[in-house]
């Protein structure tokens, strides 16, 4: 097992650093500094100096060398945009209102969506399930920022019930929750009742009725572990799903977090900044892959015991 | 009063476009102690009907009967108390297969200990002991290991035992088996078979078995309700429905098990034989991981092998799963490309031939293989499929093409008016018929028969076995017969090779291989062919596969002419007939 | 020899496996309802010019900047006196071209692709795998966004991007069709007839591998649409004065406390053409292909 996450620590860390390679590479492919940009016109002489102490004008490989080198020590250099404080700093500001909104969203739309799939496969082709499927398509396909704008102008524009936007007072949150969990909720909601019908339809779960196991522990003790299988590598999508989706959100609510942030670095070619952000999202999911590997191996047996005859 | 009784049961579901019956006012009773045989093809309803009497079924289902009871008990009102008693307690059921009736994400000792505190207020300590118990009593001699395992771990055999082991755990007094031993191996059905009747005896349980196999039938019950179309066409005791059948359907059931075929005739004439496979061989490269690292170890999925098919007969390559046989087989149409060793095809080696050099070859040789399901592009008509080889070797124009498929439509025994049809709108047996006509329209003088009858019913199965032999003898073709069926194997071939882990063991003319058999492998399998009649029943011994090693026949230098060699080696001890043995002094 | 068994006459004739999977298709009400109201929308954007009063650039009713709807202006009119309903019709006509070609394109890319990966397996197999997990490992958005970023959008470059996270999907629903068939018996048998690997693909793997692709294409419509709309939201997609509904649904924000108009008709333009699209789709699927239904 510890040889396992051994091998897939190593994989994950050759993905991170080719995708990080490709990055690096591709931002500055493309023509066009920091400093090209008319809103701020410099002269030529400036510009040479500004992008030698940027380290701007040495060779591209050593500016990536010289960059990993950094980020394995957390230092991500400075943004350009606010170059009074370190990309570190500037994160880890901006982080929390993600982490809390996000984090909350997950947490809530998850085990619902989770409950809504059970419910749906267990009461096939009733309401419910028709509900379930109804809402799960509806997450699944209509963009966050059109849910978010549906869920600002129906609460509080014409109800008035709640505040559109910003951050702070819990109240304020309870918008931008409900349009992040949307989508942990419509994804668990399909997965796991596709997950749970065909586990019922399996000829063990016949067995185990014949053997005179009362329904419950059939549903809760067997179909639910066995479904739960293939859930852990849903675990992925969705995270991709809540991750893309806190830049909309956030710019929705105008909440101060990450997703503000990529935005703005990517319109003002703020390198650094823009780096840190893919690579620490980039980190994310590698930690995502790993985990859910893990947890994948860890509940199935077929893994975790290997192959006997 | 009968132990189970069911009254004009009838089963119904609804499907898209209505309803299909799958019973139709079928009753029978069974005593206690007693053991019922259900027999009857697939759709005919054997299964349906005893999934209902457990209330295993489907929602879709409709169930409607004058009475079902099980022990006294009213199934069809019955509430949930009673149905955990009925299932697993009264009545408990083996099934088909083995490997998916096991939840793979617990161990065999877990299930059967749940199955015991479902039905016993017991802790899982004892219940745990109590599988033990049950284990060994289904003659699994390491059970305390076993426990522990999960069921990807073990073998179908084994695996089937343990499920027998969980359906005796709570005394039933009724054991269900639905076709407990299609899914595994000729050899381990027997076993299976006898170890039923064996715990059958000491729990004095009574027994339904359900199949589609005679032999089974022959092996295992008192009486017999024979099925069809979801109707009972007959019932009655054993001997009598082997000895003396009053319904057509049941004779010709026992007809399709009694078929014999006039020998190939053979053609002396002939310079080389037809097919000849000289030292063929494969080995697989197989990863295996340790730590960091990988290593390669070769899987040697068929050693050397020698088989010769003379023209105009037909040669049985015998063997279970995982022996080499259909790999053999690939190799000799070169689907899957040997390590090493020649085929030749009429004395020419066609082992290093280039792809166009290949296809010129092609034309002689045909195969027909197991799953007439995926042997038909889904996509094309009948006659498209049938003219398939003639479009790629071009032959004839488009309307030709078409014409002479139409005729071997017939020929396979199918109107002509089906040639504008796809393969989904035909049953299995009519499958294998197209299958059949595309591998002949080239008239190819060798034809390599993978399984073809293993995964149709029993009259089906009969019927295409008849085809091939009439086409073969009215052709002069060569058939290398794959199969695990050694009934068929019988009545078709000339002569049987015999294969076990992926050696040839034995090889021999059909009539002397059945007659004096010499490898304990070719006896093993011959012992565990099912008596075709109630009376031919016996107890059997078996073989372990170290037994099999140590009792590997021994001969003389004098004998063999052959230099002494501790390692086996294939011996001729008769014309024709060739055994794996240890050359001594 | 028998022959009554084989003769029973099946219950229908000569139907090829499409007819059953139109059946199953027809049987799917949602999808039904899905397909019309695309085809309306199709309709629409094809017929735009002549269903909406004036061209969607033009600014010809500054006096009435902002009004709401009214007989005369279905949706309104925005802040720079266009007509909003001219606006939002001319949106379809983006958002579907885009999500057609982009769809037409991640095929053209998927199906050779996927076809190479399934039938040779093998290296080939592992190199297109590792593409496609390097795509997986980046979220299509968010790289769709820095590219859109880096080149500024564009109507071209969209479908360009579009394509470039579509195809994967295509590839790997050809590469798992062309994977099984590549197994069955029916290609083994082609083979020992001695049929070349280009015949095989031609004859029996492509025409049972129209499912996958049609499915792939027709599901790769709404989420090209649907990145369109995102980048679009965000200022990085199709510039102005072009009309996409991305970027009314933008400026929507700024004044939907006021003129709730001009947020909610391309809201729900957007959402009903995304939902259509997808629930077609997945109806086509249901019905092509039965085993995979729910996932």
């Amino acid at each position: 097992m510890i040889l396992f996450i051994l091998r897939r620590l190593v994989s994950v860390a050759v993905t991170f650093f080719v995708v990080s390679l490709i990055i690096f590479f591709m931002m500055h492919a493309i023509p066009g500094g920091p400093f090209d940009g008319n809103d701020m016109p410099v002269s030529q002489a400036v510009r040479d100096k500004l992008m030698a102490r940027l380290g701007l004008d040495q060779p591209l490989w050593v500016q990536y060398t010289r960059y990993m080198w950094g980020v394995l020590q957390f230092d991500f250099g400075v943004p350009y945009q606010s170059p009074g404080e370190t990309v570190t700093q500037l994160l880890s500001r901006a982080w929390i209102p993600s982490l809390v909104l996000g984090g909350l969203g997950v947490l809530i739309g998850a085990p619902l969506g989770i409950l809504l799939g059970m419910a749906a496969a267990l009461n096939r082709n009733t309401w419910i399930d028709y509900f379930a499927s109804t809402l799960a398509t509806l997450g699944l396909t209509i963009p966050v920022f059109v849910t978010s704008m549906l869920l600002i102008l129906v609460f509080a524009v014409w109800l008035g019930w709640l505040p559109a936007s910003g951050w702070g007072k819990p109240e304020r949150w309870i918008l931008p929750i409900t349009a992040y969990a949307l989508i942990p909720l419509a994804t668990y909601a399909r997965y796991t009742r596709s997950a749970m019908l065909d586990t019922l339809n399996k000829q063990f779960v016949t067995v185990l009725r014949a053997k005179g196991l009362s329904e419950s522990r059939i549903v809760f003790q067997h179909v639910l572990r066995n479904s739960a299988i293939p859930l852990v590598t849903v675990f992925l999508p969705m995270f991709i799903g809540t991750a893309t989706g806190s830049i909309f959100v956030e710019a929705m609510f105008r909440v101060p977090g990450l997703g503000a942030y990529f935005v703005s670095s990517i319109e003002t070619r703020d390198y650094p900044l823009e780096m840190a952000l893919m690579l620490m999202i980039t980190f994310m999911y590698c930690i995502a892959y790993l985990l859910s590997d893990v947890v994948y191996a860890l509940i199935n047996p077929r893994i975790r015991v290997g192959g006997g005859q | 009063m009968p132990l189970v009784e069911i009254e004009d049961l009838k089963v119904s579901f609804s499907q898209y476009g209505g309803q299909v019956d799958a019973v139709r006012g079928v009753s029978f009773s069974v005593n206690e102690g007693e053991s019922l045989g259900i027999v009857g093809e697939s759709g005919s309803g054997k299964s349906v009907s005893c999934s209902a009497l457990l209330r295993l079924l489907p929602a879709t289902a409709r169930v409607s009967a004058k009475k079902i009871t099980l022990d006294g008990i009213d199934v069809l009102k019955a509430g949930k108390e009673d149905l955990i008693r009925l299932r697993g307690r009264t009545a408990a059921m083996i099934f088909q297969d083995p490997m998916t009736a096991f939840d793979p994400v617990f161990t065999i000792g877990h299930q059967i200990a749940e199955t015991i505190r479902a039905h016993r207020q017991v802790s899982q300590r004892e219940a745990l002991a109590e599988a033990e118990q049950l284990l060994l009593r289904v003659e699994i001699k390491n059970a305390r290991d076993i426990l522990g395992y999960y069921p990807h771990q073990l073998s179908g055999g084994m695996l089937q035992r343990a499920m027998i082991a969980m359906a005796l755990s709570c005394r039933p007094k009724v054991l269900i088996a639905d076709e407990p031993t299609t899914a595994l191996d000729v050899t381990i059905q027997a076993q299976i078979l006898q170890l039923i009747k064996k715990v059958q005896a000491e729990f004095g349980m009574a027994l339904i078995m359900i199949t589609h196999d005679l032999g089974v039938i022959a092996e295992t019950v008192d009486r017999v309700l024979v099925m069809y179309g979801g109707e009972v066409m007959e019932e009655g005791p054993v001997q009598q429905i082997f000895d003396a059948p009053r319904h057509d359907y049941t004779k010709a059931l026992l007809a399709s098990l009694n078929t014999s075929f006039d020998p190939s005739r053979g053609d002396d004439t002939a310079p080389a034989p037809a097919l000849e496979l000289r030292g063929l061989a494969k080995a697989y490269r197989i990863k295996r991981r340790s730590g960091f690292f990988t290593t390669y170890t070769d899987f040697h999925a068929v050693r050397p092998v020698d088989i010769v098919l003379p023209r105009n007969s037909i040669v049985g390559l015998v063997g279970e799963s995982g022996s080499g046989k259909t790999t053999t087989g690939m190799m000799a149409m070169r689907l899957t490309e040997p390590s090493t060793g020649q085929i030749l095809v009429d004395g020419a080696d066609i082992s290093g031939l280039g792809p166009d050099e290949l296809k010129s070859f092609r034309r002689r040789m045909q195969i027909v293989f197991q799953d007439s399901y995926s042997a038909l592009d889904p996509m094309m008509t009948l006659s498209q499929i049938i003219a398939e080889p003639l479009h790629i070797h071009g032959i004839g124009s488009a309307r030709e093409q078409t014409e002479k498929a139409l005729d071997w439509l017939e020929r396979v025994g199918l109107p002509r008016n089906f040639g504008s049809r796809y393969s989904h709108e035909l049953s299995g047996g009519q499958r294998q018929r197209v299958a059949i006509a595309r591998a002949l329209i080239l008239g190819p003088s060798v034809l390599v028969a993978d399984e073809p009858t293993s995964a149709l019913d029993v009259t089906v199965k009969a019927q295409i076995i008849g085809l091939l032999k009439e086409l073969q003898a009215e052709m002069g073709l060569s058939i290398l017969f794959i199969s695990h069926d050694l009934s068929t194997v019988k009545s078709l071939t000339d002569s049987v090779v015999v294969m076990y882990r992926g050696r040839v063991v034995e090889q021999a003319p059909t009539e002397r291989i059945f007659s004096d058999p010499q490898h304990p492998y070719t006896r093993a399998l011959l012992d565990a062919i099912p008596a075709a009649n109630p009376r031919d029943k016996r107890e059997r011994t078996f073989l372990a596969a170290g037994d099999l090693e140590a009792q590997t026949p021994r001969y003389t230098t004098i004998q063999t002419g052959l230099a002494p060699n501790a390692t086996p080696q294939l011996v001729t001890i008769a014309p024709g007939h060739r055994v794996e043995a240890v050359v001594t002094t | 020899m028998t022959v009554d068994s084989a003769a029973i006459a099946p219950k229908y004739r000569q139907r090829n496996p499409l007819w059953f999977a139109w059946q199953r298709f027809i049987g799917n009400k949602a999808a039904i309802a899905a397909g019309v109201v695309l085809a309306i929308l199709i309709l629409m954007a094809i017929f735009a010019p002549l269903i909406t009063p004036s061209p969607p650039e033009a600014q010809l009713f500054l006096t009435e900047a902002l009004a709401f709807p009214s007989a005369q202006h279905w949706f309104g009119v925005d802040d720079l006196g266009r007509d909003f309903y001219t606006r939002v019709v001319y949106g379809a006509r983006v958002s579907l071209t885009i999500g057609f070609t982009a769809a037409l394109f991640s095929v053209l890319i998927g199906i050779p692709l996927g076809a190479l990966a399934g039938y040779f397996g093998g290296k080939t197999d592992w190199f297109i795998m590792r593409v496609i997990e390097l795509f997986s490992v980046v979220p299509p958005l968010l790289a769709a966004m820095l590219l859109g970023a880096l080149t500024r959008g564009g109507y071209f470059t969209i479908v360009l991007i579009a394509a470039l996270f579509g195809w994967v999907q295509v590839c790997l629903l050809v590469r798992a069709q062309i994977k099984a068939f590549r197994e069955k018996e029916f290609v083994r048998a082609a083979q020992a007839l001695g049929a070349s690997p280009w015949y095989i693909i031609r004859r029996h793997l492509i025409p049972n591998s129209i499912s996958p692709i049609i499915v792939g294409f027709v599901l790769a419509i709404p989420l090209a649409m649907m990145l369109e709309a995102s980048l679009s939201f965000l200022g990085i997609g199709v510039p102005p004065p072009t009309p996409t509904w991305g970027q009314m649904i933008n400026e929507g924000i700024d004044f939907m406390f006021f003129y709730w108009h001009m947020a909610v008709f391309p809201t729900a333009a957007l959402a009903i053409t995304v939902l259509a699209t997808t629930l077609f789709g997945d109806g086509l699927r249901d019905a092509l292909d039965p085993t995979l239904k729910g996932r």
